[in-house]
């Protein structure tokens, strides 16, 4: 019979205080797992947008909560448009586009969905050409009235017709050029669901619209979402000319920090955040998550250690008379040592294995509900667990192990 | 006989009906609002500045204090109209500016060839009113500029003096023929003397000159006359104001 066999044996015929250990530690490595996977993703999506969205603005009311930037228009709380004008009028440095956002929660075919007016760039254009005499004067006596940041070449070039006619672009510059009062384009997820493509006739509130486009998957709420021109959908919510949000998008980070300052004295009566500042908040959100998942395994491996020095101990009590036998016919205390040791490495092995495969299954199920992004697993916390659990179930079986090379076998056998 | 006299008749009627409807059309020009005062105004060679508000408070009365001595200033010139922007009467000109959406009290002001030459909001001054009266080729220029078209001003010692090659070149060019609009103008033409100070060029000039306008208003540069059209052609690709295939390439399109 070998060590291995000796283990195995074991362990079946007392599976109860085998199995209560081996939870412990699976739970310590589960919690680890799913946690550190969700905060590793939401690091690559807060990544994401900050590469996306680095140099942009958010105009709020000031009562609004915001926890999304792109569900940042989700709320009930309004600005007027006027102050999308009033920016344009400003000709503040580094603005390249805007994008106010109304959002009016309806159905089409009794599907629910977020219909969001949208305000195509011509809009701008017009307004911003009725300055053309005080931008040529400004020009001509080199003031600063629209001007571009300097060195910076901006993101946006000019534009070609094909850029003004495409309106799928959308789905990834969030900015439109033209859009027609009845027209509306769809998100990919929406589309799936109301089982509509291009050029179909939607109706909605009692109005027929055509389908422009179906836009491309973006990955974000807006895929579930339907976008009409903004002043159709303030008639059709009849709140008049308000917004739930104006997104500022700037030429560049540098131009940032001046930009909130000119906004917040432009409209004393808004918020104006930066990306960051909401990045910052979903970074610290995660850091958290991820710190507390560490103290939760923590104490987890700890009581999982505890369980198992508790279930060791009390195996090499109950099984004193099998172990004095053995050292009587021979075996060393390194023998039993290396028996101990073997089955609690196996609870530690097996209950790092099963943790892993719970923790993963809870961050692919809950995963989604807390990051909207398709979700990866942490590798590093896979590793950490694993090891860490390992580690655990030796370091905790070291005096239930070191008792049992102890053990006397004459006084093992007055037991009997 | 009793033809000629049903004739007689039905002239009689259709003349006094005729006379009625002419009556009535003066009675409508005298209360004209809106987007006929600016066609009115527009006939009359004359700016039509409106001041748009929502309530008449501090703000909008200095704004039309402004306006009104600006207007009694240039009276040959200009007229004003104060506009409720929930007026029935003045939808029109309230859809035309969208003036719901606008920062209120503004006050614009529109040009007899349509182009609008100023938009304040919450407060104008004398100054900037004064600015906004152009000449007419400087108001061509303008509205060329809110058509989105690259204007292209050609600086003439005389009537009779044709523009520079360069400037007629880039008009027939494959590239901006359909992006650009050309405007002459005579140094020697007394309505334009306030264009040729605001462009900065004195009125003496012996050699046509060129200046290139890009919108919303931006000024790429005044050439002399010996410039040629790649120069001109360099200015516009380089100046992010063009969407031609070269520019295309350039940006990596």
């Amino acid at each position: 019979m070998t060590i291995r066999s000796l283990v195995w044996k074991e362990i079946l015929q007392r599976p109860a205080p085998t199995v209560a250990a081996l939870l412990a530690v699976a739970l310590g490595v589960a919690a680890l797992v799913s946690v550190q996977s969700i905060a590793t993703s939401s690091e690559a999506q807060v990544a994401r947008q900050m590469n996306e969205l680095g140099a942009n603005l958010l105009v709020l009311p000031k009562s609004a909560d915001l926890q999304d930037y792109y569900a940042a228009d989700l709320h009930n709380e309004t600005l007027p448009e006027e102050y999308v004008t009033t920016i344009i009028l400003a000709q503040a440095v580094g603005v390249e586009e805007m994008a106010p956002k109304l959002c009016l929660q309806t159905t089409i075919d009794e599907k629910d969905v977020t219909l969001t007016g949208i305000l195509p760039r011509t809009e701008f254009f017009e307004k911003s050409s009725w300055q053309s005499v005080d931008l040529m004067f400004q020009e001509m006596e080199e003031t600063q009235l629209g001007s571009k940041h300097e060195n910076c070449t901006g993101r946006t070039c000019q534009l070609t017709d094909a850029d003004m006619q495409d309106l799928k672009s959308y789905a990834k510059t969030r900015v439109v050029h033209d859009l027609a009062p009845f027209s509306i384009l769809v998100g990919a997820d929406a589309a799936r669901e109301l089982n509509v493509s291009e050029e179909d006739e939607v109706e909605i509130m009692g109005e027929s619209f055509k389908v422009a486009a179906v836009l491309p998957a973006s990955g974000t709420v807006d895929d579930q979402r339907v976008f009409a021109h903004l002043h159709t959908v303030q008639d059709l919510s009849g709140m008049g000319p308000v917004v739930n949000v104006i997104e500022v998008m700037g030429c560049c980070e540098d131009v940032t920090d001046g930009l909130v300052a000119e906004l917040e004295e432009l409209l004393p009566d808004a918020r104006v955040i930066t990306i960051s500042q909401l990045v910052e908040a979903q970074v610290s959100m995660n850091r958290l998550m991820s710190r507390l998942s560490y103290l939760l395994f923590a104490i987890l491996m700890l009581v999982g250690g505890a369980s198992i020095a508790s279930v060791m101990f009390a195996n090499v009590s109950e099984r004193r008379r099998e172990l004095g036998t053995l050292l009587a016919l021979g075996a060393t205390p390194a023998l039993l040592q290396r028996l101990v040791l073997m089955k609690a490495s196996l609870i530690g092995v097996v209950g790092g294995a099963v943790g892993l495969l719970f923790g993963a299954v809870l961050a692919f199920v809950c995963g989604p509900m807390v990051v909207d992004v398709p979700l990866d697993l942490s590798l590093q916390a896979i590793g950490w667990g694993l090891i860490s659990a390992l580690i655990v179930a030796m370091l905790f079986s070291y005096f239930p192990a070191r008792k049992a090379g102890h053990l006397d076998p004459s006084v093992c056998f007055q037991d009997v | 006989m009793n033809n000629f006299i049903a004739r007689r008749e039905f002239l009689i009627w259709t003349g006094a009906l005729a006379l009625l409807s002419g009556a009535g059309s003066v009675g409508f020009a005298a209360e004209a609002t809106g987007a006929d005062g600016v066609e009115q105004n527009a006939g009359n060679d004359q700016y039509t500045y409106y001041v748009f508000y929502r309530n008449d408070d501090s703000l909008t009365r200095r704004m039309q204090s402004a306006v009104e001595s600006h207007v009694k200033d240039h009276a040959e010139q200009a007229a004003s109209q104060k506009v409720h922007v929930y007026s029935k009467d003045d939808s029109a000109i309230i859809d035309k500016f969208d003036a719901r959406r606008l920062p209120l009290p503004s006050v614009i002001g529109v040009a007899p060839n349509g182009a609008v030459t100023c938009i304040y909001h919450r407060k104008v001054s004398a100054a900037q009113l004064k600015r906004s009266i152009l000449s007419p080729r400087y108001a061509d220029v303008v509205l060329a500029l809110q058509n989105g078209k690259i204007a292209v001003v050609s600086l003439l010692p005389d009537d009779d003096v044709e523009p520079s090659s360069a400037a007629s070149s880039f008009l027939k060019s494959e590239d901006f023929s359909d992006r650009s609009e050309h405007i002459q103008v005579s140094a020697k033409d007394p309505e334009e003397r306030d264009f040729f100070a605001r462009v900065k060029v004195s009125t003496d000039l012996e050699q046509p000159k060129t200046i290139l306008f890009a919108p919303p208003g931006r000024h790429l540069g005044t050439f002399d006359d010996d410039t040629t059209f790649d120069v001109l052609a360099e200015k516009v690709h380089s100046s992010g104001s063009c969407n031609c295939e070269k520019c295309q390439k350039n940006q990596g399109r």
